[in-house]
């Protein structure tokens, strides 16, 4: 084993290769504030029922469609299983026949669900009557691997009728109800002909090798999923698209390229506790510098007239195209019966030019200077008048002034300054129908704590503190990103 | 952008401080929840950014850890470090970004700050730093996952191996292995 101790020095090296942003203040304390409106929930619950019990419903094809029409055969199938999401049956799906458990000395080993596609195999497992709570102990499952760091004793293995074993890929997801529970994904085409599968595990992750049995075998049998036949909750297919009106993001600059998005509701799969929503945010117009849409607020408003918030499951999409993809939002409780009406507020547009690939502009384009001078002083003024143009939108640094973390102190600061004392504040004018933000980054040693503030609806002032002092002399400023605020609602209409 | 300067070099909760008081407190009075995220928010954040790579994402995921860290919390029965607990949840909430955008990258958000960086005039520390990032990137997700658990989440080795249900031992010595080797491509 190796006995090499890392340099304090070499490991702040590291530390600071990776290091990332911290969350902003603002939405740490409107967080919290959420948190703290939210009604307690946090006593035991009932467990909630096991998955098979309805990941394996077998529902004919009765798609039930906004408009009558029916699916085509040759269409995309999906059901939906609370838990796992969507389950595509176009392809030759197979599935567990049935749950299958062993018991060992009290202890309960369940694979519950299994998911048989072209490319990959999904496996789904629990563990019951673990009776004792496991501290962090050296003798606990896992175990390092010479070969490979992370192929551990406690991960589960797919072993293959003939004998060949298949080690997963990706680790698998938590399941709160059930701490032993895992969700290990291989990727492996499993030949059409085989019909069962062993799953081989050598120690329980979490426990205490020698407190519970070990070397686990669970062989389980696969059954195809016959050609229209859905797996889980049926999805009702929004088979005639309803979009939302086009939003524009701003008439008022005739050289921008506005992006313009539309909403289109693709399937709904209404369940006992909540209602899930396929969206899709098609954007046109796209300028190769914007890296994002991203709506911000979501709610339905159902046949009672009641709003309910709808949480999102937002696809990750930066630095990619195409810009606008598809969400899945929950809602927070049951709407009522009959129609919904989906809203998303604000949706935002976010541009930069520096990060896309490949970059819209050089570094020296985004980036202005001012001479602050060998001392300067709090509020001392410097006029700057430099105006920039991304994607068509146009704004304008207007000046710069010194500020200390005193002169942009709110309450949301709920961790002071941590040293970041000074900095400039940036005044940025431009069109107030935009909303348009943007952040930036002074080129100076231990610049990092940021505020943004808008004068509403103009101008914004875009602060940026330092550690200990000023910059001095010389000062460049480039300009990271820039947002703007698509005003208009996206809304759609669905009725059952 | 904000930071949070040497606060976040400060390791989370042991076993033997306060959580359990603190998660006792919770259950009996939700408000009693605020001391815990107060603690973890940074932490949780950091590392979902570290994964993401987008602060909109990192926010939306840190706000669905929490949530449902709150809903959970008395399903957690103190079984190992509640830090491990919280960030199996915030693993599973990035999977399911993962899972839906079928991709994954590791680290890569450190090239914004890196370029950020390149303009700080300190050539020598630029060059090194530039060397260290491109050699983590090179890593498998699994040794990147090492760097982030220890170096963003700034999580101690006990919880590292309660998180990854590993040996505490085994993750130290993996992460000092990880460190040798990056320092022997150094120079």
């Amino acid at each position: 084993m190796s006995d090499f101790n890392p340099s304090p020095e070499f490991e702040e090296k590291v530390r600071k290769a990776v290091d990332v942003p911290s969350a902003n203040p603002e939405f740490v304390n409107k967080l919290r504030n959420e948190l703290a409106r939210r009604p307690a929930k946090m006593k035991a619950r009932f467990m909630l029922k096991p998955a098979w019990a309805f990941a394996f419903v077998i529902v004919a094809l009765t798609l039930i469609a906004s408009a009558p029409a029916a699916v085509n055969a040759l269409k995309k199938i999906f059901g939906y299983v609370p838990g796992v999401g969507l389950v595509e049956s176009t392809n030759g799906l197979r599935i567990l026949a049935e749950p299958v458990s062993v018991t060992r000395e009290g202890v309960t080993l369940t694979i519950t669900n299994v998911f048989v596609y072209q490319d990959r195999v999904e496996l789904m497992y629990k563990v019951d009557g673990i009776k004792e709570s496991y501290n962090v102990a050296p003798d606990m499952c896992g175990s390092y691997h010479p070969d490979n760091g992370f192929w551990s004793d406690g991960d589960a293995d797919l072993r293959l009728p003939d004998g060949t074993i298949v080690r997963r890929d990706y680790a698998g997801e938590y399941q709160f109800e059930n701490r032993y529970a895992m969700k290990p994904v291989y990727a492996v085409q499993v030949p059409a002909d085989v019909t069962e599968l062993t799953m081989v595990l050598k120690c329980i992750p979490f426990t205490r090798l020698g407190d519970v049995p070990e070397d686990w075998e669970v062989p389980f049998k696969l059954i195809a999923v016959p050609a229209g036949t859905v797996v889980g909750e049926p999805v009702i297919e929004v088979t005639q698209p309803v979009a939302t009106e086009e939003v524009p993001a701003s008439p008022s600059t005739e050289t921008v390229t506005a992006p313009k998005v539309t909403m289109t509701l693709e399937r709904i799969v209404p369940t006992d506790a909540n209602t899930v929503l396929f969206m899709h945010f098609n954007v046109e117009n796209l300028d190769p510098s914007l890296i994002s849409i991203m709506p911000r607020t979501a709610y339905v408003i159902d046949s009672l007239g009641q709003k309910i918030p709808l949480r999102g499951g937002f696809v990750w999409q930066p630095f990619e195209h195409p810009v606008g993809s598809a969400f899945e939002f929950v809602t927070e409780s049951k709407p009522a019966d009959g129609p919904l009406t989906i809203v998303v507020e604000q949706t935002m547009a976010y541009y930069m030019p520096l990060y896309t690939d490949p970059p819209q502009a050089t570094s020296e384009e985004l980036s202005f200077t001012f001479d602050a001078g060998g001392n300067p002083q709090r509020g001392q003024i410097w006029d700057l008048n430099k105006t920039f143009t991304i994607a068509g939108y146009d704004f304008e640094i207007v000046s710069a002034q010194a500020v200390t973390f005193s002169d942009i102190e709110t309450p949301s600061y709920i961790d002071g300054s941590q040293g970041y004392d000074y900095g400039y504040q940036f005044v940025v004018e431009s069109d107030p129908s935009l909303g348009l933000s943007v952040e930036m980054d002074i080129h100076a040693d231990k610049c990092w704590l940021s505020d943004v503030k808008i004068i509403s609806p103009t101008p914004l002032l875009y602060t940026q503190l330092c550690r200990d002092e000023y910059p001095k002399g010389l000062v460049t400023v480039t300009i990271r990103e820039m947002s703007v605020t698509l005003e208009d609602d996206l809304q759609v209409e669905w009725k059952p | 952008m904000i930071g949070f300067g040497e606060n976040r070099k400060t390791q989370m909760a042991q076993p033997q401080d306060d959580t359990p008081a603190l998660i006792s407190a919770a259950l009996e009075d939700p408000a009693a929840f605020g001391m815990l995220y107060d603690r973890y928010v940074q932490h949780i954040y950091r590392y979902a950014y570290s994964r993401v790579e987008n602060t909109r994402v990192a926010e939306d995921i840190t706000s669905q850890t929490f949530m449902a860290a709150y809903e959970s919390l008395g399903r957690y029965r103190e079984r190992g470090y509640f830090s491990a607990w919280l960030f199996r949840i915030a693993q599973s909430e990035i999977n399911n970004h993962f899972r839906r955008s079928r991709r994954e990258v590791g680290l890569e958000a450190t090239k914004q700050l890196a370029e950020v960086d390149d303009a700080l005039g300190s050539v020598i520390q630029d060059e090194e730093l530039g060397r260290l990032r491109f050699l983590i990137k090179k890593l498998n997700d699994d040794e990147r996952e090492l760097i982030r658990l220890r170096y963003v989440a700034e999580l101690s080795f006990a919880e590292m191996a309660d998180l990854l249900g590993k040996r505490e031992d085994a993750v130290k010595k993996s992460v000092y292995r990880l460190l040798e080797r990056l320092k022997g491509q150094m120079e």
